[in-house]
């Protein structure tokens, strides 16, 4: 029980200076050099962190392609564009009840896929689209479910930061990970498709029909649409590297806004200052995560963790499902970053190791246990009480509905991710079939 | 200092702007005729030297601006001085062992490859100390950035 002592102790520390509010990435690096000094680890231990922060983050030419993505949302955000081909495809959709729920989830995959920026996709789509869900009859609650739901598809649908960091950690292909998740992704789509079906059955026609030609249509959604594709068709089909589509997408975004007449260097650099703090902050959690989890093994808290777990059984599913609930659980605290930042270093070789008798080895189970957990994270956007959509929305709406409303909105949308999970677990044909 | 702030904010975005431009050129490597010269991998070499530098030397800037990232459901329903308290708290335990570790093994690890002039592996640049000594720059303006933070903090809470 002695050799428990150490890696509980730290984890303790840990959560409790993350619960207390205190810079994530420095909380991890901290408690790093603490136990270093307290444990039997010598202090030149610290010279084997810099090696391998430099090793596996700052020459990692994989990572170069995350504030190149998230330039090419922000520049789609800020300069308007994004909001220009929003209010196109809802002109084009908008006219029945059903039209109107759907445009919403399209709209969803279509910010997913140019921007990956959650915080964009919900405040845009409750700015747009959640007044007139209201007015076609869908309700407080159906109408703040939807938009969460489907805002918070772009932590999902690629190219995505997450599934790159993911990738990374899992040492998988992001490529495969990117295809990956268009099964899953498309099948959540379908579901909250239902939903809308079921949801709009009987409600009125909406009484006004804008006119739109389909020239207009074509000028508005076109350019967004041909940039999607061309970034995602490029990299799962092989032909770039994530990091060359990222930058060429970036000059792509950079381009449709010249195009629209919105380019300004203004825009330019507030989407670029806007990007070297993220960017900035993601390495910085990345240091921090490098330190803390090698010295966490060096403590022997992988031993700990591991033996945690198989006190719940040791069957494959047993230990997957405890990795699951646990992921879900943190995710009501914990940001997706933070946990895949810290858990996956411990989980995945845990995972690596077992046979799930359907007939996944080597990488292809590899991908399939980080979808699962994209999934899951997806999810700790949505749960009450600090899921990150949820605050994003309240945001953007103000107290036009009221919170508990929200929370009961959202929530036939987390079990359905949930029951979705499920699927994906029981036929993993559903991620590996596009690799 | 604002001053200062804000040429550090543009020099990064000068940085940044030379950055966007990158993927282009490393677009020229589809090309065979200016492919399998050093230069592909000179520019590969680049793009995640440039990330570092924008990565890391404004981590202290983020720091004083409070972008980092927080678990901040309890923080947010504490008092400013409560929040001062963390955070100064948090500056001691965590901060002070980190830096006092890890600046002197970053330096090191700068002065290993300036005494050796460490090369790259695989023919891209050169002179790889001057992209290491990014790391224990960054963090010594973090840690400037946090010792400002703490005199601040004990002035705030006295």
């Amino acid at each position: 029980m002695s050799e428990m002592a150490l890696p509980l102790a730290m984890a303790i520390l840990t959560l409790a200076g993350i619960l207390a509010g205190y810079r994530v990435g420095m909380v991890l690096a901290g408690s790093a050099a603490i136990f270093i000094l307290v444990s039997d680890l010598p202090t030149a231990f610290f010279n084997l962190l810099v090696s391998r922060i430099y090793a596996n983050v700052l020459s990692n030419w994989l990572l170069v392609a995350i504030p190149m993505f998230i330039f090419m949302g922000l520049v789609l955000e800020v300069s308007g564009t994004a909001e220009r081909s929003l209010k196109a495809a809802q002109r084009a959709l908008g006219g029945s009840a059903a039209g109107m729920g759907f445009s919403v989830l399209m709209i969803g995959i279509l910010l997913a896929a140019s921007s990956g920026i959650v915080g964009a996709s919900v405040v845009l789509l409750s700015l747009l689209a959640l007044p007139r869900l209201i007015e076609a009859g869908y309700g407080d609650r159906m109408s703040a479910g939807l938009v969460t739901a489907s805002g918070t598809l772009a932590i999902l649908i690629p190219p995505s930061v997450m599934l790159i960091i993911l990738g990374d950690q899992l040492k998988t292909p992001v490529p495969s990970m990117f295809a990956g998740a268009i099964g899953p992704g498309l099948l959540l789509v379908a579901v909250y498709g239902g939903v809308v079906l079921r949801r709009a059955r009987g409600l009125p026609r909406a009484a006004t029909q804008e006119e739109t030609s389909p020239l207009r249509l074509l000028l508005d959604l076109g350019p967004l649409l041909v940039l999607v594709l061309s970034v995602l068709g490029s990299i799962i089909s092989g032909f770039a590297t994530p990091t060359e589509a990222s930058g060429v997408g970036a000059l792509g975004a950079v381009f449709i806004t010249l195009l629209y007449g919105k380019f300004s260097f203004a825009m330019l650099m507030t989407a670029a200052r806007q990007t070297v703090i993220t960017t900035s902050t993601v390495l910085f959690l990345m240091i921090g995560a490098t330190c803390f989890s090698a010295v966490f093994k060096g403590v022997g808290g992988d031993d700990m963790v591991e033996a945690g777990i198989m006190a719940f059984g040791d069957g494959p599913f047993i230990v997957l499902t405890v990795v699951m609930v646990a992921i879900f659980v943190l995710g009501f605290v914990l940001d997706w970053l933070e946990i895949t930042l810290i858990l996956m270093p411990i989980f995945a070789p845990i995972v690596a190791g077992l046979d799930f008798g359907n007939g996944l080895a080597g990488p292809e189970l590899m991908i399939w246990f980080g979808i699962l957990v994209a999934v899951n994270l997806q999810t700790s956007f949505l749960t009450p009480p600090f899921g990150f959509s949820l605050f994003y929305l309240r945001s953007a709406i103000g107290d036009r509905i009221a919170t508990t409303d929200i929370y009961c909105g959202v929530l036939p949308f987390i079990l359905l991710q949930l029951l979705v999970l499920a699927l994906l677990i029981v036929f993993p044909g559903l991620i590996t079939g596009l690799i | 200092m604002a001053l200062i702030i804000l040429m550090c904010a543009i020099g990064l975005q000068v940085v940044f702007s030379a950055f966007d431009v990158n993927p282009i050129l490393a677009f020229d490597r589809e090309y065979p005729v200016l492919g399998k010269a050093i230069t592909l991998n000179s520019l590969l070499d680049l793009q995640w030297h440039l990330l570092v530098i924008i990565g890391l030397v404004p981590v202290g800037l983020v720091w004083a601006l409070g972008r980092h990232v927080r678990g901040d459901f309890i923080y947010n329903t504490m008092s400013t001085r409560g929040q001062a308290r963390v955070n100064l708290l948090g500056n001691l335990v965590f901060a002070a062992p980190f830096f006092v570790l890890m600046l002197p093994a970053a330096w090191n690890f700068m002065m290993r490859a300036w005494a050796s002039d460490e090369g790259s592996a695989s023919g891209g640049l050169n002179d790889l100390w001057l992209i290491k000594a990014i790391l224990p720059l960054g963090l010594g303006l973090m840690a400037l950035a946090i010792l400002v933070e703490t005199i601040r903090l004990v002035r705030q809470i006295r």
